[in-house]
């Protein structure tokens, strides 16, 4: 234990000295503090979840309390918030989009007896804006044409009488956007950490074969605890930049470059508050398993490789399964309980992905979610005494060339 | 005192080392010689327990050889340290992984002795080959192992560095350590093996003590000067003669043929031999007759 925890020390610390480690933290920090500072400047303050408006109503006879649209915007939906904004005149709300001050605009004008909509926004118009407008000029107008004909008031009132519709659902399942994105952001973070931190450890491990330190250090030490301290150490090194990157993004809430509470991706925004103390524990079970697995398999097959230039080649197929779990988790923020999604829960190296975008749908039994991480727990254990082998083995094998057959042999040599 | 017993290993078909046995004893260092390929890597892997024998036995202090119980001090021949490591840290990292803590005051004494103390905190790849070599020898002996294995140590070195490398091993001989090493450089082997071993494509060609094996070893050289007629009559009458430089020969003797026996016939013949030299071979020769 001793040993595992100088290897593991001293990995960790090579690791988190290296220039490639400050660099690429330097990077991140500066590209995150940049990113929030240019979305403070550019959005004049504005937060991802609140959409700005202006009304101006020209007409003659279709005047009516512009707070209806906002009411109606609101009650439509309520993941955003819809700010009605007064006193920027008609001839300036060009340069006030312009300037993020506000998000759209519409007017409303009279011609020939019939009102006209002439709607303004920076690029993408925001449809729920357009609808709501719509459909209250349209009430509007229904109710001064009724008038003008003598049209009595109760026949009136029922024909604007919404018809009553309900939905039903066989499955009763609905992926809110909210739940959509978290998918995502799990998916995409997964991913990034698996394969960024897989390939740290294989290059680690063909580097430390390169440069035949190797051959020093399996005299002193077993070459399994040399592979558990190295994983531990770069896993170790992970979560040390998801901590600057956590410090980066409290000190932009801090210094008010960033509102925690308007968040959001592609418009879309991401309410971190959706996510229970459970579906933390999960997140954090299914990382470390997860990450487990393929860094296992990254080592093993960093140590059947003798050059860095082979290392691409003999990584690739893990590459794939990461790629294939990925991509699961794309699919299931559409349809978490589709057949892809739900047999991919069950499947070790899609599981760690597909099984958590379900539990985060609400769609995970917890029979379900046990089965799944006993099959990541019995895999790891296979995986781990093949990829034991592999880098017992491989570790002192040297080869000019490397094969599908210089694993295989690796693996079955005893 | 370490037995090796019969120790055999195949990989596939091809056997690399084949019933191998010696014994090295506390203060008397044990050179293995071959050419590349012999065994001498395998043998060496088999004692540091890195590949498993397929038969045979290692015995240290009457008991089976378990590394876990004792220290070992391994220079391979591939020689490697972590280059983005500064020296100091890389030192302390392998004395820790061999039970040694708190080592920076032997650190900084092996570095003055092999005069690196300035390189102490940069990292390896700003060093120069031979210094890399004198780091992975520290790293060799800082933890003060029991037992000593060095796969050519020699090789790359510069004579003063290999002057100064024969020196430190010299040292942990006489503190009565075990000591295994490797090496193509005989001139070393000679001064500091007692005893020794040639192996050949796995198979023992010669084994015991050196002076042993010097003394019992048929061939014999007799040296005379490149005269024009001792020339001539050593092409005529004897073919087993060499020109060693522009004014000296040298005849290889056969057990049938002392010195004297070619000098009475060169005096007869009226050949001037105005001086002649009689010289026993090096391991050098017998390395050379043997491994070839």
């Amino acid at each position: 234990m001793q040993r595992l925890f100088d290897v593991y020390l001293f990995h960790f610390l090579q690791a988190v000295k290296s220039k490639g480690f400050i660099i690429s933290s330097s990077i991140i920090v500066v590209l995150l503090l940049g990113f929030f500072t240019f979305s403070a400047v550019t959005s004049g303050g504005s937060n991802a979840n609140e959409l700005k408006f202006s009304v101006y109503n020209t007409s003659e006879n279709y005047q009516f309390d512009i707070t209806k649209i906002q009411t109606l915007l609101q009650s439509t939906n309520s993941e955003y918030e819809y700010v009605l904004v007064t006193g920027i005149s008609s001839t300036d709300i060009d340069q006030a989009i312009k300037d993020g001050k506000v998000d759209g605009a519409v007017y409303i004008s009279e011609q020939q007896g019939e009102p006209v909509l002439d709607f303004t926004f920076e690029n993408t118009p925001y449809q729920s804006l357009v609808f709501a407008t719509e459909s209250i000029v349209k009430d509007v107008k229904t109710t001064y044409l009724a008038s003008v004909e003598g049209i009595d008031q109760n026949i009136l009132a029922q024909v604007q009488t919404p018809i009553t519709s309900t939905i039903h659902q066989v499955d009763e399942i609905t992926v809110s956007m909210t739940t959509s994105m978290l998918i995502y952001v799990f998916a995409f973070f997964f991913y990034i950490f698996a394969l960024t931190f897989g390939n740290l450890i294989a290059s680690n491990i063909v580097s430390e074969k390169s440069s035949r330190v190797m051959e020093v250090m399996i005299s002193k030490v077993k070459p399994l605890t040399l592979m558990y301290g190295k994983i531990l150490a770069i896993l170790s090194l992970g979560i040390v930049q998801l901590f600057i990157i956590g410090a980066t993004i409290g000190i932009a809430a801090l210094t008010g470059l960033f509102d925690m509470n308007s968040i959001g991706l592609f418009g879309v925004p991401l309410d971190f508050s959706a996510l229970t103390p459970m579906m933390i524990g999960y997140f954090i079970i299914f990382l470390l398993l997860g990450f487990g697995l393929y860094a296992i398999l990254f080592a093993a097959v960093g140590a059947s490789v003798s050059k860095m230039e082979q290392l691409g080649n003999a990584t690739f197929p893990v590459v794939l399964f990461a790629i294939g779990a990925f991509f699961i988790g794309m699919s299931a923020m559409s349809d978490p309980t589709s057949t892809l999604v739900s047999v991919s829960a069950y499947v070790p190296f899609f599981s760690p992905i597909a099984e958590y975008a379900r539990i985060l749908a609400g769609v995970a039994q917890p029979i379900e979610i046990a089965l799944s991480i006993a099959i990541l727990v019995m895999t790891i254990l296979v995986v781990n005494k093949i990829a034991a082998r592999v880098y017992v083995n491989g570790v002192m094998s040297y080869q000019e060339k490397w094969t599908w057959k210089t694993l295989w042999s690796l693996v079955r040599q005893k | 005192m370490l037995e090796i017993c019969e120790i055999t290993k195949k990989f596939g078909q091809q056997t690399a080392v084949n019933k191998f046995s010696f014994t090295v004893q506390p203060g008397a260092p044990y050179g293995l010689l071959g050419r590349n390929g012999a065994g001498k890597t395998t043998t060496i892997k088999m004692i540091l327990g890195l590949i498993e024998q397929d038969s045979g036995e290692i015995v240290y202090q009457g008991q089976p050889f378990d590394r876990k119980k004792h220290t070992l001090g391994y220079m391979p021949e591939e020689r490697g340290l972590y280059l983005d490591a500064k020296i100091d840290e890389q030192l302390t990292y392998f004395a820790k992984l061999e039970g040694k803590r708190h080592v920076q005051k032997e650190i900084d004494t092996w570095l003055e002795r092999f005069e690196l103390l300035e390189y102490k905190h940069k990292k390896a790849q700003e060093l120069s080959k031979g210094n890399k070599q004198k780091v992975q020898l520290i790293a060799t002996l800082l933890h003060d192992p029991e037992i000593i294995i060095l796969d050519e140590p020699f090789s790359g070195l510069d004579p003063v560095n290999a002057d100064l490398f024969t020196k430190i091993i010299q040292e942990q001989v006489q503190r009565e350590k075990i000591v295994i090493f490797s090496s193509h450089q005989m001139q070393q082997v000679e001064s500091l093996c007692d005893d020794i071993a040639i192996l050949k494509a796995g198979e023992i060609k010669v084994q015991g003590n050196l002076s042993a094996i010097q003394a019992s070893y048929h061939e014999r050289f007799l040296q005379l000067p490149a005269t024009k007629e001792i020339e001539e009559y050593l092409q005529q009458y004897f073919q087993n003669y060499e020109k060693l430089s522009a004014k000296e020969l040298q005849l290889t003797l056969a057990d049938s043929f002392s010195a004297i026996d070619v000098l009475q016939r060169l005096q007869q013949a009226g050949v001037n031999v105005p001086a002649f030299s009689c010289k026993q071979p090096s391991l050098h020769d017998i390395f050379v007759s043997v491994a070839k």
